[in-house]
Parts: structure tokens; sequence; C-alpha cells
């Protein structure tokens, strides 16, 4: 399956990123943040405290979403 | 359903009394304005602030946004709503953030002010790195 990640704010500085379209095998983790967690050690630390969005609403679990979202990795929000 | 008002963000400054006159125009049953202005201060945790870059994930950011106004309309006895958030580089004592609430008494004008900016920072896909005098720095705390 394929995914399209977008990163923001202190997790683009981490994936070295701001978006990439990512390829999973079929015997890929079905936990997306494991995925992200391998494919970017760097992330690590951050993950835990980052929310997911699929096609741009907030995702209720880490779960992987369906082939060709849109997935964004939202560190805690700071705006106002 | 009432969506009297709007929301929005933008690059651009904003003056509050155009935008609240817009939002009372036209509405006599208007009792009370609550309005809250963020600003960018020189300092922050003991180190000087020279400016702040905002980014948002633009069309989310615009959507959760639209739902805290919308969520106040809905549970604030409130007659109108409007939310304007800039993004992009902001110096230290420039605006960041407008919320307005019109009411016909002013204790939900008050409470639907206070219930939008504190939802806002927390819901909505907007984040602050700060210039400091040590260097730059991702906001992560919701104070």
């Amino acid at each position: 399956m394929r995914l399209h990640m977008r990163y923001f704010a202190q997790a683009a500085d981490k994936a070295g990123c701001r978006e990439e379209t990512i390829e999973l095998p079929e015997n890929a983790p079905q936990n997306l943040k494991a995925v992200l967690r391998d494919r970017h050690p760097a992330l690590a630390p951050l993950l835990d405290c980052c929310r997911l969005a699929v096609n741009g609403e907030y995702a209720q679990t880490d779960d992987l979403p369906e082939d060709g979202a849109e997935v964004a990795l939202i560190p805690p929000v700071s705006g106002g | 359903m009432n969506t009297h008002g709007s929301s929005r963000i933008q690059q651009e400054d904003f003056c509050a009394d155009s935008e609240i006159a817009r939002l009372c125009h036209g509405r006599p049953d208007i009792g009370g304005i609550a309005s809250f202005i963020g600003t960018a201060r020189n300092i922050s945790r003991g180190t000087g602030i020279q400016w702040i870059d905002f980014e948002h994930y633009a069309g989310m950011a615009e959507r959760e946004l639209e739902k805290v106004r919308q969520q106040a309309l809905a549970q604030f006895d409130i007659v109108g709503a409007l939310i304007v958030h800039r993004t992009g580089r902001i110096h230290a004592g420039e605006q960041i953030v407008l919320v307005v609430a019109t009411a016909r008494h002013r204790k939900a004008a008050f409470a639907a002010c206070e219930y939008m900016i504190d939802t806002l920072k927390r819901s909505v896909p907007i984040w602050k790195r700060e210039r400091t005098d040590a260097g730059d720095v991702w906001v992560s705390e919701t104070p």
C-alpha cells in the first residue's frame, strides 16, 4: 500500500522532510507509529506525544489507514 | 442553526475594530461583545523573543478552526462568533489571534470567547517556533 505522509513543525525537523510517499509491503506493521519509528528513528522520542490525521481529520487510532490516504503527523499544537 | 460570523487564517494583520463592526452590523439584538486578542510577547521562559514563525496544516487547520467556532455557537447562547488567526512571521508586539463572541448578555459572550481561545490552542494544527536569544525553539506547551 502507498501513503502520502505530511510532517509538521518539530516532526518535519526530525523526519528531515515535510512530505513523502511511502510504500508499505503487505507484511508491514499494522500500527502506523511503528512504521514511522522504523523509517525515521529520529522521530521516535516525539511519536508518543504526536497525533495522526488521516485525510485532514484527527484519527481515533494509530492503525494503518486505507491505501492512498494522506496521513499527517501532528506534534503538540501551539496556536493562539 | 446559527452560523453568524466566520473564521479564517491569514498572513496579514487584522483590525479588531473593523472585524467587530462587521460582525455586529445589522444585529441590534446584541447586548455585549467579548473579545480576546493574543499578541507576541518579547519574553518567554526568561528568554528574549525576536519573532515567532507560525506554521499550519493548510486545509485541516481552517476546518478545525471553524469546528471550534461552530461548537461555541452550538454550546453558548451567543449571537455571533469570529476567529482570525495569523500565520507566517510575527514579531514581538504584533497581533496573533482575534476571538470575538457577541451575545444578548455578557456572561455567554465571555464564556464563548474563553471556550474558543482555550479550545483552538488544543485542537487546531498550528505551531509556533520562537526565535529566541538562545536559538530557535518549537513551543509545545499550552499555558
